[in-house]
């Protein structure tokens, strides 16, 4: 069993909260989220049988929300945002700067397990444009120097 | 009316019921709008586009599957506006698309490509390089096996979602989904869940490309070269109508054939992919006599004439009440009707039986009553008219995987709900059925504990020796009791040592149900009801009428012969021990393998080896045809016709699609050929005379010719409404079974989903859905003595032992274990004492 008592206690609790089983497959998604920072095959199947749905149907749920990370992810999720406005305003050089900065490729995970690099498509958030998301927060007008002092911060924060 | 609209579509005016679509309405006109992911059984999702038209008044188009038809619409099929918008539709399901028409098995009967010819647009305008699923370097052709015989091509996938839709919502299987998002979707299984629904199968049918392909016809011909012939399958007692496909004399695949009163287009995987075991090479390919101990082929000619040599020998000495013939449930009504004139008139003998996979066969008396029950039987496409359904001694999903299917639907709606009691559990998939486990053989405790509970009387104290719970019992007494009840009697309920007072005891709870609830008998194998009216059963003569002697001076008048045996007869089990005990010299066999599937190989083999003179028919050489005499080779289904009656009391017919491979020959043609040797002097061209004979001499089947049962198939009125009066009273429960201390576990046996008998064993198919005989024990019980899934373990029991890989399975009642009896390499009758009502085993690790 690799769910923790109180997340299992949280998951039994949906099961017939909703008019449907399906319904409640959403919130487990979140749950199992929130104790490990990805869905897992293994994780997945677990909450499908506390839930009573299929462990099927709990997996394509998932693999719908690419917002979702499949495997174990860094501590910092860098999730840059490449769709038009962005990319007008050197999305793609912000990507490049922080691959070089962190040696990873985008997908990619450093080898400490710190920082993940991902891009994704429109945040809402172009008037700002580039811009990224970092786990919950949003990092708007960037530049160079802003992200060279966010990343200076978390390593540090990880030092420490 | 309030409950119909009235629309117009292409300027003409049509009336449909509240709730149809544009697309029903349109259909109701001979107005066709293509279609992907629409289908007649699934649910509306309006995925592909395909359908689109124009509403007036409505800005957009709109799918004609999914809108609604409303007053007063006006609905536009070929506007210039409808036709572009398809069009559009057209070129961006072709953006991605392969079109690899050349090489795919769909080619010539593939929706994309038709409808690509008369909506697309002939050219795309995109040049983009076209998006291509690879999934490992590993598969050529970009296909990946999804399942044991299913192969998915990604990139020729529209992501109409039937294909899952089928799985899920029809047969309530989770192991086919579609995984991620966009143009990204790929259908697939779960990543540890194998993709083994018994109706894998109707995905290839139904998926209207080529992106799921059947390995079996993978490569193998292009769909414009074969021809088709309707038939029926053989394989179970659903009675489900296939088209089987050809070319020559070799056959490429089956196909449902959609009569929607009956398999509704969905067929199981045994009958798909099984019934392919008709073109296998390992099939008997002459007639063999046994020489000097060895058996060597012979013609036609030779063999005919010394079998007859034989019989009429063995009558001289021993009189024609020293043979017996044993056939099986698949033998059309021509052949069961032939086979019972071969023995009663021919050799005038009443030691006939077609069934041979049960011990307690049911007396003429119970199979009587079985008929006046079936008299007022409800056809699967009513199962929904009732609020509970119960199935009682029936493995249902495994032994009528279609008749399910219907109860499924019941379920999945809302109508129904079902109960399932058995000695295992069986699952209903997504919406499990409440379930009961009694004793292995505990039917008959079982019913008398619910008879009891529906009267309000305590079952307190007997609610043990069913091995059940009394607050279980009684709330399904409570639920019954609301609502109309259709109750399934399984063959575990007649084929048991109470199997009459199972009856008496179901139709008592019937009774106590009220007018409204309703009885169905379950028969497996595909002619069983055809097989008792045609006479091969000992007790009733052909069309159902008890053998007695007035009946019988009747049917030997119209045979133009003297005089019928007045013996009783003996039924299988009665001839195999007469035959063990030298009693019985001789022994027919047609189409029956007792020594690999009786219950009791010791007793079969030692009938097989006392009686004088066997003759086995087969397809394939059989454990029983290694001991015989005389072995002929038997045509196998697509090559000859006949009519069935299946478990629905459906009266069917199919087609002869090629003549018989090899040197066999049909049964009916065998048997005439003998019999005509033995100075029978009339002559049949085909199964139709003899039809023909059959109605002119029956009530049941009077008026119906050959033809007239073609095409859909005929409920037949069966007419036995004989009330049996039965006093049930003084019925008291019997003692629980007791395993001796060295035997701790009751043995259970029978059919695994996927097989008939050894026949399915020579589809290749099915060698790789279920590889190997297992045995099927409960987690814990396995636990508990240290054996684990997949553990190498000995079977024995007091009359053998056997090895063989064992599977936990939660399904399994504690103190039981479970083995198929399909494999015939196993021998799993080995380990049963044809004395004993129930076989004790242990288990234990190697
Ligand atoms: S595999 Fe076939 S049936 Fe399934 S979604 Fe793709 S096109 Fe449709
Ligand atoms: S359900 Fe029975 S009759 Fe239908 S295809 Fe399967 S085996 Fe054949
Ligand atoms: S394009 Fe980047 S936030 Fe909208
Ligand atoms: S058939 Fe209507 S949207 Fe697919």
């Amino acid at each position: 069993m690799l769910i923790s008592e109180e997340t299992r206690k949280k998951l039994a609790e949906l099961k017939d909260k909703y008019p449907t089983r399906q319904a409640s497959i959403m919130p487990a998604l979140h749950l199992v989220f929130d104790e490990f920072g990805y869905l897992g095959v293994e994780q997945l199947d677990e909450a499908a049988d506390i839930i009573g749905v299929s462990r099927l149907d709990m997996n394509e749920t998932a693999s719908f929300y690419t917002l979702f990370p499949k495997q174990k992810v860094g501590k910092y999720l860098i999730q840059v945002c490449t769709n038009l406005s962005c990319a007008l305003m050197g999305a793609d050089n912000l990507v490049e700067y922080l691959e070089e900065k962190l040696g990873i490729k985008l997908g990619e995970t450093t080898p400490d397990g710190i920082f993940t690099l991902w891009n994704v498509e429109c945040l809402g958030s172009c008037g700002t444009a580039p811009m990224m998301q970092v786990n919950d927060e949003y990092y708007e007008d960037l530049t160079r120097e802003k992200v060279d002092e966010l990343i200076e911060n978390w390593r540090k924060g990880e030092g420490s | 009316m309030a409950d119909q609209v009235t629309l117009t579509i292409e300027g003409r005016e049509v009336t449909v019921p509240k709730g149809s679509t544009i697309l029903d309405a349109a259909t109701r006109l001979g107005i066709v709008i293509p279609t992907f992911c629409w289908d007649p059984r699934l649910r509306s999702i309006a995925a592909c586009r395909m359908c689109l038209v124009e509403v007036e008044k409505s800005p957009k188009l709109v799918t004609a599957c999914a809108a609604p038809a409303m007053d007063g619409m006006v609905v536009k099929v070929f506007s210039d506006k409808a036709v572009n918008g398809r069009k559009a539709v057209m070129e961006f399901q072709l953006v991605n698309h392969p079109l690899d028409c050349p090489t795919c098995d769909k080619g010539g009967e593939c929706e994309l490509q038709n409808h690509s010819f008369s909506h697309g647009p002939g050219q795309k305008r995109t040049s983009e390089p076209r998006n291509r699923v690879i999934f490992d370097g590993k598969y050529v052709f970009d296909e990946i096996p999804i399942g044991p015989v299913i192969w998915y091509n990604s990139n020729r996938c529209i992501k109409c979602y039937k294909c899952t839709r089928l799985v899920k919502e029809i047969a309530g299987d989770a192991d086919l989904g579609a995984f991620n998002r966009g143009y990204k979707t790929i259908l697939h299984r779960h990543k540890n869940v194998p993709f083994k629904s018994e109706f894998s199968g109707n995905t290839v049918q139904y998926c209207p490309v080529g992106a799921l392909v059947a390995d079996s016809f993978r490569f193998k011909e292009r769909t414009w070269m074969l021809e088709q012939t309707p038939s029926v399958c053989h394989l179970c007692g659903d009675g489900c109508n296939t088209a089987l496909w050809h070319q020559g004399q070799k056959l490429f695949r089956i196909y449902a054939r959609w009569n929607n009163h009956v398999e509704d287009g969905l067929i199981c995987d045994r009958g798909r992919f099984g019934g392919l075991y008709a073109d296998d090479e390992r099939r008997l390919q002459h007639p063999q006599i046994r020489k000097e101990g060895k058996l060597v082929e012979v013609s036609w000619n030779e063999a005919i004439r010394y079998v007859a040599d034989m019989l009429e020998n063995i009558m001289d000495k021993h009189g024609g009440e020293s043979i017996g013939f044993i056939g099986n449930e698949m033998l059309s009504n021509e052949e069961a009707y032939l086979f019972n004139r071969f023995a009663r008139q021919v050799i005038g003998t009443n030691n006939l039986d077609f069934r041979f996979e049960d011990r307690h066969l049911p007396s003429k008396e119970l199979n009587f009553h079985l008929l006046s029950i079936m008299s007022d039987r409800v056809p699967y496409i009513d199962f929904k008219k009732f609020d509970n359904i119960l199935f009682v001694g029936a493995d249902s999903e495994v032994r009528h995987p279609v008749l399910t299917l219907w109860v499924k639907r019941a379920i999945y709606s809302g109508a129904s709900r079902t109960y399932a009691a058995y000695h295992r559990k069986t699952d209903y998939n997504l919406h499990p059925a409440e379930s009961i486990e009694y004793f292995p053989q505990g039917e008959y405790n079982f019913l008398l504990c619910l008879y009891k509970a529906l009267k309000g009387d305590d079952i307190k104290d007997i609610t043990s020796s069913a091995g059940v719970r009394a607050e279980d019992v009684e709330k399904w007494a409570e639920d019954f009791k609301n609502g109309k009840t259709l109750i399934f009697a399984g063959e575990d309920v007649y084929n048991n040592p109470r199997g009459t007072e199972n009856i008496q005891l179901i139709e008592a709870i019937r009774d106590l149900l009220g007018q409204e609830s309703k009885v169905n008998i379950l028969f497996d194998g595909a002619n069983y009801i055809g097989n008792i009216l045609c006479g091969a059963t000992p007790g009733i003569l052909p069309f159902g009428v008890d053998n007695i002697y007035d009946n019988r001076k009747a049917l030997a008048d119209s045979w133009g012969a003297e005089k019928l045996s007045d013996s009783e007869g003996m039924n299988t089990a009665e001839m195999l021990n007469a035959a063990a005990e030298g009693k019985l010299k001789a022994l027919f066999i047609l189409g029956a393998d007792p020594v690999g599937f009786y219950p009791g190989r010791g007793i079969a083999e030692k009938a097989m080896k006392k009686a004088e003179f066997k003759v086995v028919c087969e397809t394939f050489l059989t454990e029983t045809g290694k001991s015989a005499d005389v072995v002929l080779p038997l045509a196998a289904f697509p090559e000859y016709e006949g009519t069935l009656i299946s478990t629905e009391g459906r009266l069917q017919s199919f087609q002869k699609a090629y003549e018989t491979a090899y040197t066999s020959a049909e049964g009916w043609r065998i048997m005439l050929r003998i019999m005509q040797k033995l100075g029978f002097e009339e002559d049949y061209n085909g199964p139709e005379d003899i039809w023909n004979e059959i109605g002119d001499n029956s009530e049941i089947f009077s008026n119906i010719s050959h033809k007239g049962v073609s095409f859909r198939g005929l409920l037949i009125d069966m007419k036995f409404d004989k009330k049996r009066e039965t006093d049930i009273s003084g019925f008291e429960a019997v003692e629980a079974p007791k395993p001796p201390p060295e035997y701790p576990l009751i043995l259970t046996y029978g059919t695994s989903v996927y097989q008939k008998r050894h026949l399915t064993h020579y589809a290749a198919d099915m060698e790789k859905i279920e590889p190997g005989a297992r045995i099927y024990m409960n987690t814990k019980n396995a636990n508990s003595i240290d054996i684990h899934d997949n553990d190498t373990v000995r079977v024995s029991s007091g009359k053998g032992s056997l090895t063989l890989k064992l599977t936990t399975d939660q399904r399994v009642r504690p103190g039981t274990v479970f083995i198929p009896t399909n494999f015939i390499e196993a021998e799993f009758n080995t380990l049963l004492d044809s004395k004993a009502d129930l076989t004790f085993v242990k288990v234990e690790k190697l």
